[in-house]
């Protein structure tokens, strides 16, 4: 559970929406304009601080971006957490 | 099919030009360059343009004389990049000794570099310093066949069609590679002041320092008038970017404030033709 609140907290701080609007199935990659390269680096970043997660665990690719669904289950298993 | 016809032109060109001595291939390709530059009045009057705002105490014949040996030294720099194995011999490293230190190390580090002359050097420079570069590189659609002047140089290049190449970008720093990101360019990603101007700059370079916390280098090339090039590599940031928006925003700012000493140091080497102030 800490995971997911900390990557929804994360990406509603960068892309400035309400903690209610984001769900699994909302997309995120190339819907908003804060999610370019600064933004992608910066969320790793933040994950690596507030999860002490080494973000070279992280299979980066572009469907770990796609949705906040796929983000916290590649966030949670770069850190051995089991996935829903 | 035009794709296919301006590849194929392209490469017939390119093979016609390496039957000649590189002098002459010089010769051909800046009087070409001059005819282009005066004879095409969006390219000319682009680099005045920009060339008023560096040196606005200049006639515009003397702007006009930096904007059309730019261009020269530009085109026979980018023709140069079809036969990059052979320019081996004809480069000059000129750093210190911190610098190759820098290298030398395996933690990787971020290179920002300049279009100046033949740019396309830094990377293949770096590569034989290294052994270990990526670069991002803007592909044009109808020379589908310069990723393999790259391959051939055991350059790893990123094409910037290519979809996300921003994690592609992030993998090579996680993999500790030197990464050659051009940085002069304009892109809505950070404000910087560049000739006294207020602009936009990509953030790159600066990114790659602070997600793989390495240094930063920065690198431009000057093709000198025995036609040998210098490849000028500084130390720029010695450890790495702190992960905020603030310091990369900094970083970028003091990178540009460097780019345009060094502009002004050569101001025939860099690209002045390109729309890099824009509203």
């Amino acid at each position: 559970m800490k995971v997911e609140s900390v990557v929804k907290s994360s990406v509603c701080s960068l892309i400035n929406i309400h903690e209610s609007e984001l769900h699994e199935n909302t997309l995120l990659f190339g819907q908003y304009a804060e999610l370019d390269s600064m933004g992608v680096v910066m969320l790793l970043m933040e994950f690596e601080e507030k999860l002490n997660l080494n973000t070279s665990n992280i299979e980066l690719s572009a469907e770990l971006f796609e949705s906040f669904g796929s983000l916290v289950t590649g966030v949670k298993c770069a850190i051995g957490e089991k996935v829903n | 099919m035009k794709h296919f016809i301006a590849s194929n032109l392209i490469t017939f060109i390119v093979f016609l030009l390496k039957l000649l001595k590189r002098d002459t291939r010089k010769s051909i390709v800046f009087w070409l360059a001059e005819k282009i530059i005066m004879g095409f009045e969006k390219t000319k009057c682009r680099a005045l343009s920009n060339l008023r705002v560096a040196y606005p105490y200049n006639t515009d014949e003397e702007n006009l004389r930096i904007a059309v040996r730019s261009y020269q030294n530009i085109a026979f720099g980018v023709v140069e990049c079809f036969w990059l194995q052979e320019l081996e011999q004809q480069i000059d490293i000129v750093c210190d000794a911190q610098t190759l230190d820098i290298l030398s190390r395996e933690g990787g580090v971020s290179i920002a570099t300049m279009h100046t002359s033949c740019f396309e050097l830094v990377p293949f420079a770096i590569q034989h310093l290294t052994g270990n570069v990526t670069t991002l590189s803007k592909i044009p659609k109808f020379l589908s066949k310069a990723k393999s002047i790259y391959h051939s140089a055991n350059i790893d290049v990123i094409d910037k069609h290519d979809s996300n190449p921003i994690i592609a970008l992030l993998k090579a720093s996680r993999d500790n590679r030197a990464v050659c990101l051009h940085s002069d360019h304009y892109a809505q990603e950070t404000p910087v002041s560049f000739f006294g101007c207020k602009t936009q700059a990509p953030t790159g370079a600066a990114l790659i320092s602070s997600y793989g916390k390495m240094p930063i280098l920065m690198c431009y090339t000057v093709l000198k008038d025995n036609n040998r090039y210098d490849v000028v590599i500084e130390r720029f940031v010695d450890g790495y970017v702190d992960n905020n928006k603030e310091e990369i925003s900094l970083t970028m700012g003091k990178l540009y404030q460097r780019f345009e000493e060094v502009i002004y140091k050569h101001p025939e080497q860099w690209y002045w033709s390109y729309n890099r102030f824009r509203p």
